[in-house]
């Protein structure tokens, strides 16, 4: 019962320290000073970005690229290992589907962010052409969004009854965790039900999840432009979005660790798995970069040629091979060694993954469209080249700092380790169920 | 009488002062117009018209940029044989030289700063002079631009000789007269420009003021249809002129529109029946479920008891 009532003392949500309370304050001022930038946007338009003709496509769909392929690993711990019978991954499974909610409706946003006119959002609905890749990715996206609502809520059903107990002293928590609960009591008939839903849900968020970013690379790869014309494109991005999701879990694992003081419950062990995984996954991608930039630059077409020139010596070949480097090889070189995936080495990799994987979708994106088919002629030099301006910027850390906040208020309210699951887990529930008897 | 005379002078000197400060102002304004520089071509369409195809440029801080809504008066110059030709054996020798002009019409550029003014045919004559001029522009200065040609006709046919479709022209004055060597291109017209007859560029004419150019197998036009051109281009003398001919010789287009199908490229009405089926079996099927796992969270709540 001691051991019981200490894992949920321990797991319980807690209100906001002064640090947590900093944090917040950090991220709303990030959030305003966006919604500045975007009323620029909206009311003069996407001039005031510094995408022209050719550059089309800039910092908000590598960005928007990169929230798809982050919150992939919702599927990928969630579902993949818990269809493995990975015991091990249980305390990892609530943030990493926090991380799916948060980043696939900051992704949804980011699309509208690009639009130049975004009061016309329903006549993708009303007119859309299902024959195009953008509707695929508008319907997937939207399906994704909310089978993670789905994946992220289920399994918090016996977690906000315990809530609901936990906080009697606090009659309006009570009451909020008990209605949430869906008056959760652990009967026969709600656990088959509760087992069935969470196993089925987990086996679809499969191919979702594998299908949106499959989607989101063909709005690339179903053009003929260098750099983007690839039938390896798919697997491409699939491979990398596992990467990122992986290195943003160990970030947060490490900060929720460190600030709520999960020592208990995410170990050096969980850290140990994840970096090996991580290794996994990064192998796993790097064999698919040698796919994606080894054949094309051996066969050297024209437009392959321009692009890789580009990417391996030219204007981008410093973001290029830092985030091969950085992103890639080098956590790959310090992850195989034990020592390597203590908790703060792992955690500066996944700082370094995470930010190579944003880099490395800003040059998948960027790059390709300033090598348009037909030379660029007659146009101002400022459409040559494409960098986002401040306002752009502003939008783009607002995005992010919306998705950081999005996750802190989940955290905030939502156990960050699955009580029920752990405790189960841990033997703790029999013991409780046997002493209350 | 001295008051009388400083008083005169006052007048004089203010007049003066007047007149300087006028035409002073006016002579400043010209000066801080911008110069237009003309081109003029003589087009003469036969059976139709002839006009003056007009250009104007001037030189701004990008390179030369289009005169947009420039206004040009167009006059047409009558030397005086031609005004009164009976009369020229009555008139001196300095009368001869003497002109009248008449203006004929006024015409504005466009944003390409182009303008084409239609010659009233009363205005066209055997040998005719035109003056294109800008007069009292806010912006540019005067200027004028003279072009003079010599009337003359282009006739043109298709004719098929030994089982060979030709084109057929002949090059004639007013008065019928052929006009040798003569250069004239011939092009089959198409949508944006002319497309090259014959293995020459260029034809020309013999002493019948005459050419003819083979045309060659395959050529395609709606209905068959096709319109060949005969030009003559930019001629000192007489300017361009262009005749056209229509004939039925050409191979029909076949219509390959894939308008009325289901294809990729159409319309939502007309997607794919593939395209329409499968994603959305995945859709509905995919969201069947969905709606399953919302109706299992009411049976969740409605299973407390049991």
């Amino acid at each position: 019962m001691k051991q019981y009532d200490k894992l949920l003392k321990d797991l319980a949500p807690q209100k906001f320290g002064i640090l947590g309370k900093v944090w917040i304050t950090f991220l709303a001022v990030i959030i305003l000073i966006a919604l500045y930038a975007y009323y620029q946007q909206f009311d003069k338009g996407l001039v005031i970005t510094g995408m022209r003709d050719y550059a089309l496509w800039g910092v908000y769909i590598s960005n928007f690229v990169f929230f798809v392929a982050i919150s992939l690993v919702g599927s990928l711990v969630t579902a993949i290992l818990r269809l493995s019978g990975v015991k091990w991954a249980t305390p990892l499974t609530r943030i990493s589907e926090v991380i799916a909610v948060a980043a696939i409706m900051m992704g949804g946003l980011t699309i509208i962010i690009d639009m130049g006119r975004p009061d016309r959002i329903l006549n993708i609905f009303l007119h859309g052409r299902l024959q195009s890749p953008i509707i695929w990715d508008v319907l997937v996206i939207t399906t994704y969004l909310f089978i993670s609502l789905l994946l992220l809520y289920y399994p918090l059903l016996p977690d906000f009854a315990i809530l609901k107990k936990h906080f009697k002293n606090k009659p309006k928590t009570s009451k909020w965790y008990g209605k949430l609960s869906l008056n959760w009591t652990g009967s026969a008939k709600q656990e088959k039900i509760y087992t069935k839903s969470i196993h089925t849900m987990s086996v679809m968020i499969i191919p979702v999840a594998f299908a949106i970013h499959t989607v989101t690379a063909w709005l690339f790869a179903t053009t003929y432009r260098g750099g983007w014309d690839s039938t390896n494109f798919g697997p491409y991005f699939i491979a990398g979005a596992f990467v990122a999701g992986a290195g943003a879990v160990v970030m947060l694992m490490f900060i929720l660790r460190e600030t709520y003081h999960l020592e208990d419950y995410i170990t050096d062990m969980h850290f140990d798995k994840m970096g090996k995984l991580l290794v996994l996954l990064c192998l796993v991608y790097l064999y698919f970069n040698i796919n994606e930039f080894l054949i094309p630059a051996y066969k050297s077409t024209n437009e392959e040629a321009a692009h890789l020139q580009g990417l391996f010596f030219g204007e981008f070949s410093l973001m290029f091979w830092l985030a091969i480097i950085g992103g890639l090889v080098v956590p790959v070189l310090v992850l195989i060694f034990r020592k390597g995936r203590k908790p703060i080495p792992l955690f500066i990799i996944a700082i370094i993954v995470v930010i190579g994987a944003w880099w490395k979708r800003y040059i998948i994106v960027t790059p390709t469209l300033l090598h348009p088919l037909l030379p660029i002629q007659g146009v101002p030099e400022s459409w040559h080249g494409y960098f986002p301006t401040a306002l752009e910027w502003a939008i783009t850390f607002g995005t992010l700092a919306a998705a950081l906040l999005i996750m802190t208020i989940l955290f905030r309210y939502l156990p960050i380790v699955p009580i029920h699951e752990t405790a189960e887990e841990r033997g703790f529930l029999e013991t409780e169920k046997t002493e209350t008897l | 009488m001295i008051k009388s005379v400083i008083s005169r002078s006052k007048s004089v000197l203010l007049i003066f002062m007047g007149v300087l400060a006028f035409f002073g102002n006016d002579a400043y304004g010209q000066e801080d117009k911008t110069g237009a520089r003309l081109t003029v071509e003589h087009v003469k369409i036969m059976n139709e018209n002839s006009s003056l195809n007009i250009k104007a440029i001037f030189k701004g801080e990008e390179g030369y940029e289009p005169c947009e809504n420039l206004n040009f008066i167009i006059y047409k110059i009558n030397e005086a044989e031609e005004i009164s030709e009976e009369d020229s054996e009555a008139v001196s020798e300095e009368d001869s030289e003497a002109v009248s002009e008449e203006k004929i019409g006024e015409v504005k550029t466009n944003q390409e700063g182009k303008a084409s003014f239609v010659i009233p045919s009363q205005f066209v004559t055997p040998l005719a002079t035109y003056s294109i001029r800008i007069e009292n522009s806010d912006t540019y200065k005067d200027n004028e631009e003279d072009v003079t040609v010599i009337d003359a006709n282009l006739e043109a046919s298709v004719e098929e000789i030994d089982s060979v479709y030709h084109i057929k022209a002949r090059f004639v004055s007013v008065e019928n007269e052929p006009l040798a060597e003569q250069t004239l291109k011939v092009g089959l017209k198409r949508l944006f420009g002319s497309l090259s007859i014959g293995e020459d560029d260029s034809y020309e004419t013999d002493e019948d003021g005459a050419i003819l150019v083979p045309i060659e197998d395959g050529l395609t036009g709606v209905d068959g249809k096709l319109t060949f051109q005969v030009t003559l281009k930019g001629n000192d003398e007489y300017g361009t002129i262009i005749a056209f001919v229509k004939s039925d010789i050409g191979v029909p287009v076949k219509d390959e529109s894939t308008f009325y199908q289901r294809t990729l490229w159409s319309p939502p009405t007309k997607t794919p029946i593939l395209l329409l089926i499968l994603p959305n079996v995945i859709l509905f099927g995919i969201w069947g479920i969905l709606v399953l796992l919302v109706i299992n969270l009411f049976k969740i709540y409605k299973s407390k008891i049991n």
